[in-house]
């Protein structure tokens, strides 16, 4: 660190901004001058490690973070607000609600996510899935990502032909406690599809004999 | 100055630090894969031995005739909904006696000996008995280990152990070759085989739903008799029977002109079998993941919405079936990706 420091610098402003007693105009002058001044951030940063220091010899260590300092610049003036908002805006749309969330390990979550997304799906869940014309959109969107290197399939051997055309539709639509969203009839077909479609190597009758509902 | 040498100093200390950790994971990552098959494997044998999709099924399907356990058990999806049940089993000879009583939902509780399956509904006072062929949908993998459909849409890939409801299990994840299907990762009891853990995997490899046992008591004291006295036991409760009918897709008018790759037709019933506007189920399989198709006579009045549902791993869809003879309602009910569902409604026809 270069400790040279220019005198008509006003140090003391640099002081009296740290210590927090440099209001308004004061604390204005004193920003614009560290803006302008290398010098000035440089004193800044030694004047921060003085004190750090005298705290504790463990935090002499963040002496030289102006390189971490820099790095942040950097990324905050590529992070443009515009850039920052753009992947935001689809998930204000129904079709969001339809795909996976990214909290995937978190059942926690899911629970929490699960509730909240219930009322909307309730909404949108059969209207809008009852014409898979939407949903197709999804699907050319859901291919894309599958596209990307995925651990669980980096096995898959060669693409089935018809697979391409056929859209792989993610439809999600919560199935919280609240029952009573659900057709009943559709109910007793899962029950039915449940009782004899027990996989002896997937838990078999023990997973599905415990399905909520699956009794009714 | 002095501050930046020290840092150097230190940043010189912490990369040595880095290092020593690495080396050290590796050397223990190394110790730990010596370890884990050196114990089971005969002396001699270094490196793991993979088993085949068919040779872990049989293993699964082994692990299910444990002699007896106690257990909880819990299932929840990804959309957070979850259920759970205390489960009792017992293994005599070729006789599976099990008792499944839901901690969730509505209060009931579930015998099962081989085939024969009673639901005990106490609100109710009603107990359903239902007999149909369970196994009949998957064959016998003791006795097939070879020539399944299966072996030929799935790769099992060894991921090592793991450790659930207090016990040491073998980690496989069978992975599909395409995308008609869902992937599974499978913790499984390293002596026994018993399952006691599974997740369904989409094709972005997020977990659908997951069921596991939270506490589990192998060898425990589980009496067969009393299980058996259970079910002979219905005072006070109405009995009801579901009547089902063997049958056949193409006896019904139905047939299916496209099949999804892997897939095979399994049972068929009807319900109730002499009803004019009844419900006809039909089966399919790939070893692991099951389809059913249901056909019935539309009914305006209640079957108006055609639509998709997913409930964890299971997916639904509805679809209205028209043709000279008339209109039909079908439903397709899995745990397979839409498009599969899709595949089969699409393939589905009346015979003309």
């Amino acid at each position: 660190m270069n400790a040279r420091i220019d005198q008509t610098l006003d140090l003391e402003a640099i002081s009296a901004l740290m210590d927090g007693q440099l209001r308004d105009d004061d604390a204005a002058r004193a920003l614009g001058m560290m803006t302008a001044s290398g010098q000035a951030r440089e004193s800044w940063q030694l004047y921060h490690l003085v004190g750090d220091v005298l705290r504790s010899a463990d935090l002499a260590a963040c002496g030289q973070d102006r390189a971490f300092a820099a790095r942040l610049a950097a990324t905050l003036a590529a992070q443009r607000p515009a850039e920052v908002a753009a992947p935001r805006a689809p998930a204000l749309s129904p079709h969001a609600l339809t795909r996976p969330a990214a909290n995937d390990g978190l059942f926690g979550w899911r629970m929490v996510a699960g509730l909240a997304s219930f009322a909307a799906v309730a909404v949108i869940g059969w209207g809008m899935l009852g014409d898979l014309g939407p949903q197709r959109q999804g699907g050319a969107q859901l291919a894309q990502g599958a596209a990307a290197p995925r651990t669980a399939l980096q096995t898959v051997a060669g693409p089935s032909p018809a697979l391409s055309t056929a859209e792989p539709d993610e439809i999600r639509v919560a199935d919280g406690p609240a029952v009573m969203l659900r057709d009943p009839r559709l109910d007793e077909l899962l029950q039915a599809h449940r009782q004899v479609s027990a996989t002896p190597a997937l838990g078999g009758f023990v997973l599905n004999a415990t399905y909520e509902g699956a009794g009714r | 100055m002095k501050a930046i040498g020290w840092g150097r100093v230190r940043g010189g200390l912490r990369r040595a630090a880095l290092l020593w950790c690495v080396g050290g994971m590796v050397s223990l990552a190394g110790a730990q894969s010596i370890g884990q098959f050196g114990g089971g494997a005969p002396a001699g044998v270094v490196g793991p031995s993979q088993r085949s999709v068919a040779e872990w099924l049989a293993r699964l399907q082994q692990g299910a005739r444990v002699p007896s356990y106690i257990g909880t058990f819990v299932v929840s999806s990804a959309s957070g909904a979850m259920s759970s049940s205390r489960i009792w089993h017992v293994c005599e000879g070729d006789v599976q006696l099990e008792r499944v009583d839901a901690l969730t939902g509505v209060p009931r509780s579930t015998l099962r000996r081989n085939d024969t399956v009673m639901t005990f509904l106490p609100d109710a006072r009603v107990v359903t008995l239902d007999q149909r062929q369970l196994g009949a949908v998957f064959p016998n993998l003791l006795n097939l280990a070879q020539g399944l459909p299966v072996a030929d849409y799935y790769d099992a890939r060894e991921l090592g152990r793991g450790r659930v409801a207090g016990c040491d299990a073998e980690i496989v994840q069978l992975l599909p070759r395409d995308e008609w299907r869902y992937g599974y990762r499978i913790w499984s009891e390293r002596r026994t085989g018993l399952v006691l853990k599974t997740q369904t995997l989409n094709a972005h490899g997020r977990v659908l739903e997951q069921a596991a046992f939270s506490e589990v008591q192998l060898d425990a004291p589980v009496q067969a008799e009393q299980l058996r006295q259970m079910m002979a036991n219905t005072q006070g409760y109405r009995i009801v029977k579901a009547e089902h009918a063997r049958t056949t897709p193409q006896a019904e008018g139905w047939q299916l002109t496209t099949m999804v790759p892997g897939f095979e037709a399994r049972n068929c019933y009807r319900r109730p079998p002499s009803a004019s506007a009844s419900l006809v189920q039909c089966l399919f399989s790939d070893g692991l993941a099951t389809v059913s198709l249901f056909m019935q006579p539309l009914d305006p009045a209640r079957h108006q919405q055609e639509g998709a549902v997913a409930m964890g791993a299971t997916q639904t869809l509805t679809r209205r079936v028209v043709d000279r003879s008339g209109q039909w309602w079908v439903t397709a009910v899995g745990e397979v990706p839409p498009a599969t569902l899709q595949a089969f409604v699409r393939g589905l026809e009346r015979i003309p």
